[in-house]
């Protein structure tokens, strides 16, 4: 299946792509754009939602804040990292990271991959609704550029508005937002959030 | 070719180069073996080895251990060491303050906190560190005097600020002259913020109580040495107050980790070559 074009595949192979356990995750990226990435962890609140990595390097020349969805390669890895799915907490340690990248003016790279936000009860009990729309109220705001790049899943809008944005389209675009990574379907990508809103979020940040 | 996952993650990466201390670390105070592996300790080695055993046992430093560690050679330059404390309420329990303090002035020790000037790796910083054995490192109306005062100089001068702490909380001595210096402290830190310059925390054992319900915890980033305790209450009252049972890692530097309350948990050796790394980031 790797070796056709995407243009061949049918939907869902193009999703089984999008969640295959050999893609290159945020990590992988990170530690190749900024090989002196520093991580850091925790919302100063309660928890560290290690679905969620964040942390500065050098970029470009520049100090960039990154944050990003991390999934697991085995099953111990998997249930630490959640599946990718961010608990309240992950999304108020991105918040805490893009206002302190805020502070500093360091550009932030976010890298999408998640299944969407963590449906469970501990969730709901500590507040993910309030979270999420928090974060979303706050993107807004963050006067830094925002780079915001789907490498995997981006199920459920709201994880990859998390991620960095503002509003996205829905789960299933977002879907197949995977294959982009692969190369083609760029244009449609780019479309695609413009219909939803998402890239003029992005946009309206850069200089 | 790309280069695989683990080779990326075994490159070494550039600020490794700096070196673990700027300068020969005093000698302090060792029991003969270690708290942590029983094994008789080699002074020599201890010392150049920043007082970490091999097990990973890290002694408590003082500030002047600090100093030495993270400041180039003599690139120190105290400030404020003139300003002194005295015993404003009259405290005598367990023992009259004005004996507390003149007993501590004897061995030499300047209050819990010293701040000033340093080049890190040659990086210029202020520094502000606290030293538990001045009352156990509390936050005193002095501390908060020297710290303010670091924190503002900071602000203005345009350099980030470091602070190592060590501290049992607020100075009971002093009572609410004390508590206030938390408000006098924490106003600082946050001209630091709005300033738009970095604030660096090293938290080391024991970081508690009115400190790190103060300035100890407000960096953007906190780093804790490994095992450290960090909390607010102590495990002796919790458990008095609340009957509870405690987890045996209870407000360790994991525990704390674990709790989103530090960035990272960084040995120390590695603490500056972190630092000086930071600084580049953020500077
Ligand atoms: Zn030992």
């Amino acid at each position: 299946m790797r070796e056709r074009q995407p243009g061949t595949l049918s939907v869902w192979q193009v999703v089984e792509l999008a969640r295959h356990a050999e893609r290159p995750y945020a990590l992988d990226y990170i530690r190749r754009m900024a090989p002196d990435f520093v991580e850091y962890h925790g919302d100063r609140l309660g928890a560290d939602d290690q679905a969620l990595v964040g942390g500065v390097g050098t970029w470009n020349g520049r100090t960039t804040m990154f944050l990003g969805q991390q999934k697991g390669r085995n099953f111990p890895e998997r249930v630490r990292r959640n599946f990718g799915m961010m608990h309240p907490e992950g999304y108020r340690k991105a918040m805490r990271l893009a206002r302190q990248a805020a502070k500093f003016g360091f550009p932030i790279i976010c890298l999408v991959d998640t299944p969407g936000a963590y449906p469970g009860a501990g969730a709901e009990e500590r507040g993910i609704a309030a979270a999420i729309a928090a974060a979303i109220m706050e993107w807004f705001w963050i006067p830094v550029p925002v780079i915001t790049a789907i490498i995997g899943e981006g199920g459920s809008g709201r994880c990859a508005r998390a991620g960095g944005g503002g509003p996205g389209p829905d789960a299933g675009e977002l879907d197949l937002l995977g294959r982009h990574a692969r190369g083609g379907g760029v244009d449609r990508v780019a479309r695609q959030l413009t219909q939803g809103g998402g890239r003029r979020a992005i946009a309206d940040h850069l200089p | 070719m790309e280069a695989s996952v683990s080779e990326v993650l075994t490159l070494k990466p550039p600020w490794q180069d700096v070196p673990l201390a700027g300068g020969p670390l005093p000698e302090i105070a060792l029991p003969s073996n270690c708290p942590g592996c029983g094994v008789g300790l080699d002074r020599e080695e201890l010392a150049a080895h920043v007082y970490v055993c091999d097990c990973g046992h890290h002694f408590q430093l003082r500030a002047d251990s600090w100093i030495a560690l993270l400041a180039d050679g003599d690139t120190w330059s105290e400030r404020w060491s003139d300003v002194r404390p005295h015993d404003l309420l009259d405290w005598k329990m367990p023992k009259p303050y004005h004996l507390t303090i003149e007993q501590a002035r004897e061995e030499g020790l300047n209050e819990a906190v010293r701040t000033g000037t340093a080049l890190l790796g040659g990086r210029p910083v202020w520094l502000g560190v606290f030293d538990f054995r001045f009352v156990g490192g509390t936050l005193s109306i002095v501390a908060g005097e020297r710290l303010a005062r670091g924190l503002e100089g900071a602000a203005s001068d345009r350099l980030p600020y470091i602070l190592v702490a060590a501290s049992g909380g607020a100075r009971m001595q002093e009572g609410v002259l004390a508590l206030m210096q938390m408000a006098k402290a924490n106003g600082a830190v946050g001209r630091l913020h709005a300033a738009g310059l970095p604030y660096f925390c090293i938290l080391t054992d024991p970081t508690y109580g009115g400190t790190a319900a103060s300035l100890a915890l407000l960096g953007d980033v906190n780093i804790a040495e490994p095992e450290a305790k960090i909390g607010f209450t102590g495990p002796r009252v919790i458990k008095q107050a609340t009957y509870a049972d405690l987890p045996p890692d209870f407000q360790t530097a994991d525990f704390q980790l674990k709790h989103g309350q530090v960035d990272m948990v960084v040995p120390r050796v590695e603490i500056r070559p972190l630092l000086a790394h930071l600084v580049d980031l953020y500077t």
